[in-house]
């Protein structure tokens, strides 16, 4: 029995159904996984009691709370505390599970949602996702990503020590995410190494996506599901043998070292 | 003075230290000129005979232009170009295999590490690490082909 089903009141026998069947005929668990929180499952409840306008007044505090803004203190009070954290935990089941929009559609409605109010939060997903990703409650440790990349030609005519130099530099400029604005001269020599670094990080990066790996991954969105266990078994790094990550390094070349090898099935 | 310099001169012949650094201040003014105008071999020698030096010194200053005039020239345009250079760029590519809140990433991207540092100051470096999804790593690699196509037709 789920951990939410001692907490759910009068609703309690339909949420021990938390297993669906996907279009192949095999069991999946819901988006929010094999027990439902307790935050989720009084939601219909807590729907029932204070309509839809508040539910979808609270969908658009969670967001703007995912996406790491301030809530105001009189706003959580309209909506109603469980409310919030019903919708916020919701949002962050269904963006945490990668599940498409029609199963968390199929799966609110089993948890007795309205199809009105279901498609509300679906709405809200879809509009949020980029968001709430990129929010604090989801992004993990990471560098600052490159965010735009400028540059200039100049051809160097005359300097203090050379009467004619005629020779063309690059001036680039690269913004990353942090806001930091790195500006830096290339060499014409130089030019050449960045051109080779990022065609082959480019070109590895497309191998990598077309590995067995990242196949099996996509593959696991509708068949993984087949095995006795209902809960789905993700590929880790951990699985790949140590010939493979050889292999892997040796290609990608001197410069390269991938963290996650990736196995030949 | 250079320190190999100072180590070939007698410590107790102060004349031949003030003979050697004129000589050298001499030489450097020459081949800063001949640097600066691209001079060919026949104009240093004309040079070479109006200055006042020794028939050894015009014969090494002519020897030096005559083997290393390329390297001169070469070393006279890196210290044209004082700003942060980019000096080398590491790359890796890793998975995102899964996080706190998400259980499987499985999200590749690219890191990458810059360092520059300045002409003038090899002390002054500047590292700078990064990351990069396809798409930008794409729209790089199209810019960079248009710069060395710019840069091909100069």
């Amino acid at each position: 029995m789920s951990r939410g089903g001692a907490l759910l009141g009068r609703r309690a026998l339909q949420y021990q159904i938390t297993h669906t069947t996907n279009k192949e005929g095999f069991i999946e668990d819901p988006f929010w996984g094999a027990s439902v929180p307790p935050e989720i499952a009084s939601l219909p409840n807590l729907v029932e009691d204070s309509g839809r306008d508040h539910f979808r007044a609270s969908l658009g505090l969670s967001v703007h709370h995912l996406s790491g803004k301030d809530v105001e203190e009189e706003d959580l009070e309209d909506v109603g505390q469980a409310l919030f954290q019903g919708t916020t935990r919701a949002l962050l089941c269904a963006i945490r599970s990668k599940a498409e929009e029609e199963k968390i559609l199929n799966d609110l409605q089993a948890l007795s949602l309205s199809p009105d109010v279901s498609k509300d939060f679906v709405q809200a997903l879809s509009r949020a996702r980029t968001r709430i990703l990129s929010g604090p409650q989801l992004s993990g440790p990471s560098f600052p990503s490159l965010e735009d990349m400028r540059w200039r030609v100049d051809v160097t005519i005359s300097t203090t020590s050379l009467s004619r130099v005629m020779r063309p530099t690059i001036l680039m400029q690269w913004t990353l995410s942090d806001g930091s604005i790195e500006t830096f001269e290339v060499s014409v020599d130089k030019l050449q190494d960045l051109r080779y670094d990022v065609a082959k990080s480019l070109q590895e990066l497309k191998e990598l996506e077309n590995t067995q790996l990242f196949r099996l991954h996509g593959a696991s969105k509708t068949k993984a599901t087949k095995e006795t266990s209902p809960a789905k078994r993700p590929v880790t790094s951990s699985s790949a043998s140590p010939a493979h990550q050889t292999s892997s390094a040796e290609r990608a070349g001197e410069s390269s070292s991938m963290t996650a090898a990736v196995p030949d099935f | 003075m250079d320190p190999k310099v100072e180590s070939l001169l007698d410590p107790e012949d102060p004349a031949e230290r003030s003979v050697v650094e004129g000589n050298m201040d001499v030489c450097g003014e020459i081949l800063s000129r001949a640097s600066a105008g691209a001079w060919t071999m026949s104009m240093m020698e004309d040079h070479v005979k109006e200055a006042e030096v020794s028939a050894e010194v015009a014969e090494a200053l002519l020897r030096i232009w005559r083997r290393n005039e390329p390297k001169i020239r070469e070393e006279a345009t890196k210290q044209s170009f004082w700003g942060n250079n980019l000096k080398r760029l590491s790359w890796r590519v890793d998975v995102s295999t899964k996080s706190r809140y998400v259980e499987d990433l499985n999200e590749p991207c690219a890191i990458m590490e810059l360092n520059m540092s300045n002409a003038r100051d090899e002390d002054k470096t500047n590292t700078v690490k990064f990351e990069i999804d396809r798409d930008m790593l794409v729209q790089m690699n199209e810019e960079v082909n248009r710069l060395q196509e710019l840069i091909s037709t100069f």
